[in-house]
Parts: C-alpha cells; sequence; structure tokens
C-alpha cells in the first residue's frame, strides 16, 4: 500500500519518511519499530490521513493507499490511539463514561449502542470502580486504559496505537497483547512500539525504520534471523540469547539455559 | 536522621475509597530504592504526599527535618527533585535550555551555564537546545523533564516512571544519569513498572499493595525470597527474565555458567540481579 513514499515536514531540509515502500495484505497486522525520532509516529499519521491534512505545505512524493485510496482522516473508519494518553482526553466530559460516550458521538452512532459500547468497554478493560470518575483524576495507567477504551469503543475497521504499551504494567500489557490478538480477526491493526516481544506476539509483519528510512520489512522471525543492525533495538532477551549462541560451539548447558529461556518467555 | 520519613500516613481521594493506609517507611540521604505496584495503586499519590503537592488525612510526612505541607513548596524543592510520570505536566519553558535551567534560576542560583552545558551533555540535548519542548519528540520530551530535575542539584531525586516511553538508547542515557547521581552521593526514589530496570538501579524494594507497604527489602534479599514471584504476580509484575532465569538455573546447580553466559549479552546486568 506503500510505494516509494517519502515525505518532508514544512520548513525543515530532510525527509521524515524517505522511500518507504510496503504492501500489506488484507488481515495482516502490521508493528513499525525503530528507535525515538526514526518516524514512526510520522507513519502512523500519514496512513491515518492526519500527516497530509495538517501539514498540507509538506511535500510528498511516491503513493501511498489506504484500502486502495488515498488515507484521508475518517474518524467513523480509524480508531488512532495517541503515544501521549492524556492528549487523547477530550477535556470536555467529566465522567470516564461520558468520556467514552463522547468518542462515539461525533460519529453519530444511536444512543442506545452508546450505552452498550461504553458497558462493553467498561467491563473489558475493568474500569467499573472509575466509571463516574472525572477522566482527568485516573492515575497514569488508568489513563492509558481509558484512551485505549475510547478507541476500540468505535470498533474501527482501523485500529492504529501509538506506543500503547506505555504506562502499562505487565498485566497491563498481557491484556492488551491477548485483546489486539482478539481484535485483529476484525480490525486491521498498525502499532508502534518499543517493545519487541509485542510486536512479535501481535504482528504479522513488521517494518524497521532508522532515519525514516526503511531497514526492514518481513515477518518478526526473519527480524529477528536477519542480518541488520538492531543494536538500537530492545531486542527480547532470550532471542538475544539465541543469536549470541547461534554459530557458536554450544555446550549442553547452554543449550538448557536457552530452552529455559524460551519457556519463561 | 532520614530524609524522607513516612509515619502512620494515610491518604484517600474520595471518602469511602482509601487510596494510603496507614503507611511508614523512611528513605535515607544516599539510598537507591524503587517503588513498584500495580496501575492506581497510589505511587504517585505517595510522590505527591512526599513533596507536599497533597497532605495526609492522617499521620505525618517529614522531609529533612520539615513538614511539605506546611512549608513553601520551594523549600521542599531545594531538598527533592521531581520528575512527574506525565512530562508535559512539569514543562512550561519556550526553549529546551530555558527548561534546563527554569529550577536552578528559581532556587536563585545565577551561574547556570556549566550546568546547561553537563546536562545537556549528559542527555545528548546539545543539539537542541534552542528548540521548543514541543518540538521534540517524546522520548526527548522525557529526557528533557528528567534533565531539568537533575539540573537541580538536589541532594535527592524521586523519578516518576522515567523510562515509560523510551527506547533503549534513551534508557542508556538514563541508567548513567543515576549512576551519576550515585557517584554524587546522591540519592533517588525510582517509581517503576519497568522491573528490570529498577532492580539493576535500586538497592532496595518496596511494594505498594491495597494502601499497604507489602515488601520493603533488600532487592538481593528480595530476589532470594521463595515468594518473590508470587507476589509480584499478585500485584500485576512479572518476575524480569534474568532473575527469573538465574533461579532455576540456580536450582539446577549451573549457577556458575550464568555470568559467562548473561556476558555474552549486550545490555547490563550487574550483581542485583543476578
Ligand atoms: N484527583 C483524584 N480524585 C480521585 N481519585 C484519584 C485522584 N487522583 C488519583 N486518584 C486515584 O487514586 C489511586 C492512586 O492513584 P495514583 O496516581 O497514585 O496511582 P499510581 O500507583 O501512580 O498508578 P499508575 O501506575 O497507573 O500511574 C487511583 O485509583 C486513582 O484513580
Ligand atoms: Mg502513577
Amino acid at each position: 500500500m506503500l510505494e516509494h513514499f517519502s515525505f518532508q515536514y514544512p520548513f525543515t531540509h530532510n525527509p521524515a519518511l524517505n522511500d518507504i515502500s510496503f504492501r500489506l495484505l488484507p488481515g495482516k497486522t502490521l508493528g513499525i519499530i525503530g528507535p525515538s525520532a526514526s518516524g514512526k509516529t510520522s507513519l502512523l499519521y500519514a496512513i491515518a490521513g492526519i500527516l497530509q491534512k495538517h501539514f498540507p505545505a509538506g511535500i510528498t512524493s511516491g503513493t501511498i493507499a489506504r484500502d486502495g485510496t488515498q488515507p484521508v482522516v475518517n474518524p467513523s473508519e480509524i480508531g488512532f490511539v495517541f503515544q501521549d494518553p492524556y492528549m487523547q482526553l477530550s477535556g470536555v466530559t467529566e465522567t470516564v463514561e461520558t468520556e467514552i460516550a463522547f468518542s462515539l458521538e461525533q460519529l453519530a452512532i444511536p444512543q442506545h449502542i452508546i450505552r452498550a459500547r461504553i458497558d462493553e468497554q467498561i467491563s473489558q478493560f475493568q474500569l467499573g470502580h472509575l466509571a463516574l470518575r472525572h477522566p482527568r483524576s485516573l492515575s497514569g495507567g488508568e489513563t492509558r486504559l481509558l484512551a485505549l477504551a475510547c478507541e476500540t469503543a468505535k470498533h474501527p475497521r482501523w485500529l492504529l496505537l501509538d506506543q500503547p504499551t506505555e504506562s502499562l504494567h505487565s498485566e497491563g500489557i498481557r491484556f492488551l497483547t491477548t485483546l489486539l490478538n482478539a481484535l485483529k480477526l476484525t480490525t486491521n491493526i498498525i502499532m508502534v512500539d518499543h517493545r519487541l516481544e509485542v510486536i512479535a506476539a501481535v504482528c504479522g509483519r513488521v517494518l524497521f525504520l532508522h532515519h525514516g528510512e526503511q531497514q526492514f520489512f518481513g515477518t518478526p522471525p526473519e527480524l529477528f534471523t536477519s542480518a541488520i543492525d538492531t543494536n538500537e533495538l530492545d531486542i527480547p532477551l532470550w532471542i538475544d540469547a539465541q543469536r549470541q549462541l547461534t554459530g557458536r560451539a554450544e555446550t549442553l548447558l547452554y543449550r538448557k539455559s536457552l530452552r529455559m529461556l524460551q519457556q519463561w518467555h | 536522621m532520614a530524609l524522607i520519613q513516612f509515619t502512620n500516613v494515610s491518604f484517600s481521594y474520595l471518602r469511602n475509597v482509601p487510596v494510603l493506609h496507614h503507611i511508614s517507611f523512611s528513605i535515607e540521604k544516599t539510598e537507591r530504592v524503587m517503588l513498584v505496584g500495580t496501575i492506581g495503586a497510589g505511587k504517585s499519590t505517595m510522590l505527591k504526599l512526599a513533596v507536599g503537592l497533597l497532605s495526609p488525612d492522617n499521620g505525618t510526612v517529614i522531609v529533612d527535618g520539615i513538614n511539605p505541607s506546611r512549608n513553601p513548596l520551594h523549600e521542599i524543592a531545594r531538598r527533592i527533585g521531581v520528575a512527574l510520570q506525565n512530562p508535559s505536566d512539569q514543562i512550561f519553558s519556550i526553549t529546551v535550555r530555558e527548561e534546563i535551567i527554569y529550577g536552578l534560576h528559581n532556587l536563585g542560583v545565577q551561574e547556570t551555564s556549566h550546568t546547561l552545558h553537563r546536562i545537556a551533555d549528559l542527555f545528548h540535548l546539545t543539539d537542541v537546545l534552542d528548540k521548543h519542548p514541543y518540538d521534540l519528540h517524546p522520548a526527548q520530551r522525557r529526557l528533557l523533564a528528567l534533565a531539568s530535575t537533575i539540573a537541580m542539584n538536589t541532594p535527592f531525586c524521586i523519578f516518576d516512571e522515567p523510562t515509560s516511553g523510551v527506547s533503549k538508547p534513551e534508557r542508556k542515557l538514563i541508567s548513567a544519569a543515576l549512576d551519576q547521581q550515585t557517584t554524587a552521593g546522591k540519592g533517588y526514589l525510582l517509581i517503576t513498572h519497568d522491573l528490570a530496570f529498577g532492580m539493576e538501579q535500586c538497592d532496595r524494594i518496596l511494594v505498594l499493595n491495597k494502601g499497604i507497604i507489602a515488601v520493603d527489602e533488600a532487592v538481593p534479599d528480595f530476589l532470594r525470597r521463595p515468594d518473590a514471584q508470587g507476589i509480584l504476580k499478585a500485584n500485576g509484575m512479572q518476575m524480569p527474565i534474568v532473575p527469573r532465569m538465574s533461579a532455576t538455573l540456580a536450582q539446577e546447580n549451573i549457577a556458575v555458567l550464568l555470568p559467562d553466559f548473561l556476558s555474552q549479552l549486550p545490555g547490563k546486568h550487574n550483581e542485583n540481579t543476578l
């Protein structure tokens, strides 16, 4: 869906995205990885259509398509979870419930369906005890869960997530991984995250960006066995161990510890 | 005398929903302590109590001999530097340069250029000093918040989720900055969901569970406890892989190989996590 796509922000000298090409087959989930400032969020914005809309003076070349046409911002079709969950809050509602309702009212969804969706999300994210609390009074992790709930409540065709595991604890991350794996059966998911173990558990394809350039596009196992420099990535320890030991005269014990590492993972 | 002393502290935002329940602990000036607990456990609340942004319903909080809620904020600010969970809550200046020295100016320090350059260098912010903080990438904004906290040169700091949203290169910078604090004889309290990072950077662990301090122990002692994994699990946390691995290997009598094995891996795995 992207062919030689490049984008340069207005008043800058270098492209933020440089010659990105990949095709994501229907039903495949994409993880975008790379160090900070490598263009991950820009790419997510481009796929959402936000980039082109907010920076009409930006320099674009190549083609980008979502569902076969140029992406436009379409809130009824896209759920977008921003990296900063506080930024996601509307600021106009007084309770967690009405915050979820607000995100749906934008889409002109009938009231009775909104009610059902609120209940569905509150139970899914276990927010019952917070339902009547002010969105701004939530803790860091609770705010993240609310931001996720507001977007999944839309039942979007596309769910784009920018570092959704941030401010969650292990249990929250495990919950999110399971949720995304269930959602991907009906939703196109594209996510940016530093946690490669989550990307590997959710995404069928991974795109590795560095300085706006595409270093790699393929499956997670292909990435982990490829020869490209992944020094700046958070490669999971057990995969790293495996790579370090490949090609060495492994002792029995090494192999044993390796097996254990894998089991634990 | 302890730097931070909580005695029998209780706190709730809403009546009938207690967040902290008769909590007592103390932290010395040079200690490196991690505070963990599930989402909404009350960790950030403890931070706010420690620096006087909230005052306890019951019990007392004493910082370096004074009561934070009865003293002006700047009295605490010269004793404890704070990096908030959400960097946007603490960044107000219009350039990175001003943000880093903002706190120092507030404390009346005139000569700031040496500190500015040392700290900017430490956090790799030298090239962006004239940028607006909102033109930084989120991970850099996190570094900026930490930089301006450390620039205050307080004897002690509290960091709320310092590694949230950052990737490996920034994590290394943060780790180096914390180590530098230690070398300078300064302590810190690290609030974190990132147990591997916490266990590498801290000597003592506090687990906050259902409003009470369920664990207050030296990290190596905690790791040796047979129920350590269970305690973490009950709090929604997973034991980092290195201690989990080493525990099993020790049972199998092949612990000697572990340091050798780990030395093959990039990253930092020190005595504590072993
Ligand atoms: N202003 C407020 N009014 C009511 N409840 C609040 C307020 N601020 C926080 N709380 C609640 O107090 C509890 C503790 O919040 P706190 O922010 O201390 O949690 P935390 O341990 O830092 O969690 P996290 O890891 O998610 O950041 C949470 O349940 C939170 O919803
Ligand atoms: Mg918090």
